[in-house]
């Protein structure tokens, strides 16, 4: 009796299973019709405009940007240099061409967070002045960002040119960057100490593999 | 006649048929998935791609179903669709996308099909390709003092740029360093070959090792951002290791970053909507340090894949390890008669594997892949059993005169999955 019962679920199990699956895969498609991709697309902004009344002891300057950069957005812009919580690069063009001063700065109307950046902030006084033409070049994540869905978008997603190729409606700026040249190793790790160790212990392990299996004592299963 | 004649002219036994398919089918999804019908990239990338080939390569067309799941993790969803298709992939055939599709696989099975000069051939790329890299990429690079620009893109310090800058003891010395390494790398491939087989036991603990650990905690703390400290999207860590990432991407992007813009208008592009060839410009700079543990772990592993049948699918492959788990639901699978089979005492069916496994050891369910080289068991001990709905798939094989075992002896007692009733199992009392 137990090998029929074994023998009757072993055969038929997987359809019970299988419906799950092609539910879940209907329920992909279907279910929803936009995928909410929070954090994941965010889009560079650079924003250029003059310098005027900087206040250098409360560590404030107004920006005056030369044309409105979206529809709604003021043209002039209150910048607080003094935080180190947003970053917000600041690169200053004209005088001196092939140098660049970045400063650290919350810009006020800017919501989210921005792209950090480490930057010498000595000096400051001695070289930016009012009249100054400086842009903004900070990254803006686009947390409110929707994929259109699709199947591909369920299932998969195109490589970075291939999204910039196809126009998809958010532009994918650092994540799919490294998501998609992730195959490099991307340089430095957070867990580069880790990894070493893993690299290692997988060395041990093959290390006994050739030691124990490839002299002498390898046999079948 | 020509011994080769009689060869060709013999007619094919049902096996050796069904063997000589699944090479064919083998070189077909090679071409789909990695090779020259790229072409149909926009098409297939619509979908998780069954099989394992890095969704940054050239010519890849297909979406790696396993990037698939950490970026949408990553994202803070769960992937129902990839989950979804390779589940009832897995439950209705399942591992024999691994023999029949995977393009890594049949890489490897031609890398363990090869003789010696086809190893040596492997070490020259080695080689080749090492230096390649130590010429443009900082490879090694924390070693010197390699800066981000304000956009965070790396600066490239390979030797080209020590001996185009006038250094030229720093230049000799990585130079020396760099050979002594690239020598080292390729000559393992110049040993002789020992080939091995890889236990059952230790293939197990190392696909769960590998896919537990790495894969799954790290799809976790992808979600995890380190740069910021604070749960978001992070890094996806296993394309950071992974060495499939670095055999169809990380090489062939790296040497497409050679190739002068203006010597080869397709690969100056971005993107190339036309053909689907897909490329990244200015990535010399970011294979450092990590990039060098890859090649490693790369290089050793194309060791094991050329000296154990398939290695990586074996121990490592995580998307094998989630199609494994639905081998034990499957519709699919291959059935041993136990009582007629000479197990260890014959081992045709070990020596014809590709996955070098023991059909006959109930555990070596979890490593099958459904390739159906062991149908053609001399002693035809080895049956396709498929669900009964399925059943007008499959040819019924005429039955074979097996010879009577003098001292037939299999086991009183039942395994855990005979015990579970997902393998058949006969008591001692009702066997005749």
């Amino acid at each position: 009796m137990a090998a029929n019962r074994g023998s009757f679920i072993s055969r038929w199990i997987f359809l019970p299973i299988a419906l799950v699956l092609v539910f879940m895969i209907a329920w992909g498609i279907i279910g929803k019709k936009l995928v909410v991709v929070p954090e994941l697309t965010q889009g560079s902004k650079n924003i250029t405009g003059v310098v005027s009344d900087i206040d250098f002891d409360n560590k404030t300057l107004k920006l005056d940007v030369n044309e409105e950069i979206e529809e709604g957005q003021p043209t002039s812009w209150t910048v607080d240099f003094s935080s180190a919580k947003k970053a917000f690069a600041i690169k200053k063009i004209g005088e001196e061409p092939g140098t660049e001063l970045v400063i650290r700065a919350d810009v006020a109307g800017l919501e989210g967070e921005y792209e950090r950046y480490d930057f010498d902030v000595e000096n400051l006084s001695q070289t930016l002045k009012d009249g100054d033409v400086i842009t903004f070049i900070g990254s803006k994540k686009m947390s409110t960002a929707e994929f259109k869905a699709s199947i591909m978008h369920l299932g998969g997603i195109f490589n970075a040119p291939e999204l910039h190729e196809r126009q998809e409606p958010a532009e994918i700026y650092k994540t799919a960057v490294i998501l998609c040249i992730a195959c490099v190793g991307l340089g430095e790790s957070n867990l580069f100490w880790f990894w070493l160790i893993m690299a290692l212990l997988l060395l041990v392990i093959l290390g006994w593999v050739v030691t124990r299996i490839v002299i002498g004592k390898g046999g079948v299963a | 006649m020509s011994e080769l004649a009689k060869k060709i002219k013999r007619k094919l036994t049902p096996g050796e048929y069904r063997i000589q398919v699944r090479i064919w089918v083998q070189w077909a999804f090679f071409a789909l998935a990695a090779g020259p019908l790229f072409v149909l990239a926009p098409i297939v990338k619509q979908l998780p791609a069954p099989w394992y080939v890095c969704w940054s390569c050239p010519t890849g067309s297909g979406a790696c179903a396993l990037g698939t799941l950490q970026h949408f993790t990553g994202a803070g969803t769960f992937s129902f669709f990839t989950v979804g298709f390779l589940g009832l992939l897995g439950v209705l055939i399942g591992r024999a996308t691994c023999a029949w599709v995977c393009p890594m696989g049949f890489l490897q099975e031609m890398l363990y099909k090869m003789k010696r000069y086809g190893s040596y051939i492997v070490g020259i790329i080695i080689f080749v390709t090492t230096m390649f890299l130590a010429w443009f990429t900082p490879f090694l690079g924390t070693a010197w003092n390699v800066t981000r620009d304000l956009s965070g893109k790396y600066s490239s310090y390979g030797l080209n740029y020590l001996l185009e800058s006038g250094q030229m003891n720093a230049f000799i010395f990585w130079l020396a360093l760099y050979l002594v390494i690239a020598v080292g790398f390729s000559l393992i491939f110049f040993l002789p070959q020992r080939k091995f087989t890889l236990p059952n036991s230790l293939a197990q603990f190392m696909r769960w090792f590998f896919f537990l650990f790495p894969f799954i905690f790290f799809v976790i703390i992808t979600r995890y951002n380190f740069d910021t400290g604070t749960w978001g999207l992070g890094e996806v860590w296993w394309c950071k290791i992974c060495p499939i990432g670095t055999i169809t991407a990380g090489f062939p992007q790296m040497y497409l970053q050679a190739i002068p813009q203006s010597a080869f208008p397709i690969f100056g592009l971005t993107s190339t909507a036309f053909i689907g060839l897909s490329t990244y410009q200015g990535i010399f700079g970011e294979a450092q340090l990590m990039y060098f543990i890859k090649w490693t772990m790369t290089t050793g592993l194309m060791w094991l894949m050329i000296n154990s049948k398939r290695f990586f699918c074996k121990g490592i492959c995580p998307l094998g390890t989630i199609f494994n788990i639905f081998n034990w639901v499957s519709a699919n699978k291959i059935k041993v008669d136990q009582a007629n089979c000479r197990g260890s005492s014959c081992n045709w069916c070990v020596n014809h594997c590709p996955m070098d496994i023991a059909i006959y050891d109930p555990t070596a369910q979890w490593h099958c892949i459904r390739c159906l080289d062991c149908l053609a068991c001399p002693f035809g001990v080895v049956k396709h059993e498929v669900s009964p709905i399925f059943k007008w798939l499959v040819k019924e094989p005429p039955a074979k005169n097996i010879p009577a075992l003098k001292e037939p002896n299999p086991p009183n007692n039942p395994t855990f999955m005979q015990w579970a009733g997902f393998v058949d199992y006969t008591p001692p009392q009702a066997r005749k």
